[in-house]
């Protein structure tokens, strides 16, 4: 009887605990099974058995000192959105967008001052600057509101000299040619309007207008863009979509690279309900005739410009690398050493192997 | 009993607070473009006439565009 009562008394104090023991471990199921699928944030480079699908490995960015004083960080948070680029023999000028402000930088280190900045005048509130190209002649010009083609005086002063006969967002400079990224172009037409010395605006490239049902798509699928280079191949391609680069070369013949997007790499963006592709956020030809390509490493914030690859001109991904913190813009490339304006407004340097 | 109750709160949150990171970071919207364009075509809309309201809705068009084409490649 006694042994009896003892017995029960051990089975219902093992059920207890049996109980009390799953219900702890389930209340740890729920946040467990939701880290195996969403990830839980992990550096650490997952193995893959595809080559092709391989996470690359992360790289940290060493900030520049000498781009990194108050005045400086100052200077790159006031240039906001980027309206323009342009190669020097020593670095880069960029153009901001709307704040009115080109800024020169000395990548080489051969100016006392690393950075000067020039305040834009002349410039009407509320109007967008886009693109920064320069003729042989020194000229500075830009696309001032969309309609015409500015100058940009080496005191700073912009001043519209020609009204546009299309619409564009865009200028850039190769050689003696004046490239204009048309706004708007007709389904099968190209994106680029090109212009060399006196004569007049023709459509060049092999990039055709995609057609879509509404304007709207159309505009967006259409966004073209073109990047730098420091060799004689400058690479222009469509914003969204699939990465259709193509190559111009000094004699204003173009060509198509078929430049992939490794798996895990490229971004999206949204816009009510209709999602994105971002093909590449910005292109880059070295002195040694590679392209170094910036894109994301997935959708959203923590993942925009921190994918860096090295391709060659056949397209052929020869490596890449994660960066620890994104970048807005390649700048410059010497020898492996990738010169990057980064979002948190400095100047990095990272290897590129 | 009442550190179970707890043990379930903390591990809930946990993962509450982990699906609204992962599903509000995921996709980046673009609300300032389109509520820009949205004001825009509010604003073309009380044009006065046809053809002005319709060169008003285009240039929204050509902005919303340029506005998405700044936030890839400027920001």
């Amino acid at each position: 009887m006694r042994s009896a009562v003892t017995g029960r008394c051990f089975a219902y104090f093992f059920m207890i605990m049996v109980t009390r023991i799953y219900r702890y471990t389930l209340s740890f199921l729920p946040p467990l099974v939701a880290c195996f699928l969403i990830g839980c944030g992990s550096d650490t480079p997952a193995p893959s058995s595809e080559p092709g699908s391989l996470i690359p490995a992360l790289a940290h960015v060493a900030v520049l000192t000498r781009f990194s004083g108050q005045e400086a960080q100052d200077a790159f948070a006031e240039l906001g959105a980027l309206g323009g680029r342009l190669l020097t023999r020593t670095g880069v000028q960029l153009l901001g967008a709307k704040s009115k402000l080109l800024l020169d930088l000395d990548l080489k280190g051969t100016r006392p001052e690393p950075l000067v900045v020039t305040r834009l005048e002349g410039v009407a509130d509320r109007v967008k600057l886009g693109g920064l190209a320069v003729t042989p002649d020194g000229r500075l010009w830009t696309v001032y509101g969309r309609t015409e083609l500015a100058r940009i005086s080496a005191q700073g002063e912009v001043r519209a000299v020609e009204q546009l006969p299309f619409s564009a967002y865009a200028v850039y400079s190769w050689r003696e040619t004046l490239l204009a990224q048309v706004a708007r172009s007709r389904a099968g037409e190209s994106p680029f309007m090109g212009r060399t010395g006196a004569g007049g605006w023709q459509s060049v490239g092999p990039l055709k207008t995609r057609k879509h049902a509404s304007n709207r798509e159309s505009l967006l699928w259409n966004t073209a863009h073109c990047g730098a280079s420091r060799a004689d191949l400058l690479p222009c391609w469509f914003l969204l979509g699939e990465p259709s680069v193509v190559l111009v070369d000094t004699d204003g013949n173009w060509t198509a690279c078929p430049l992939a997007l490794p798996a895990g790499a490229g971004g999206r963006v949204s816009d009510t309900g209709n999602v994105y592709p971002i093909s590449f956020r910005d292109l880059f030809v070295s002195e040694k005739g590679e392209i170094i390509a910036l894109t994301d490493t997935g959708a959203g914030d923590a993942h925009r410009g921190r994918f860096l690859g090295r391709y060659s001109l056949d397209g052929t991904l020869l490596a890449s690398i994660r960066l620890n913190q994104g970048a807005r813009q390649v700048l410059d490339v010497l020898r492996d050493k990738v010169t990057l304006l980064l979002r948190d407004d400095g100047v990095g340097e990272v290897t590129l192997p | 009993m009442m550190m179970t109750r707890i043990g379930k709160f903390v591990s809930a949150s946990i993962l509450v607070g982990t699906m609204a990171v992962a599903f509000t970071s995921s996709t980046p919207s673009y609300a300032g473009c389109t509520r820009k364009f949205a004001d825009c075509e509010q604003d073309a809309s009380e044009e006065r006439t046809f053809m002005a309201r319709v060169i008003a809705g285009a240039d929204c068009l050509l902005d919303f565009a340029e506005c998405v084409r700044i936030k890839v490649i400027g920001l």
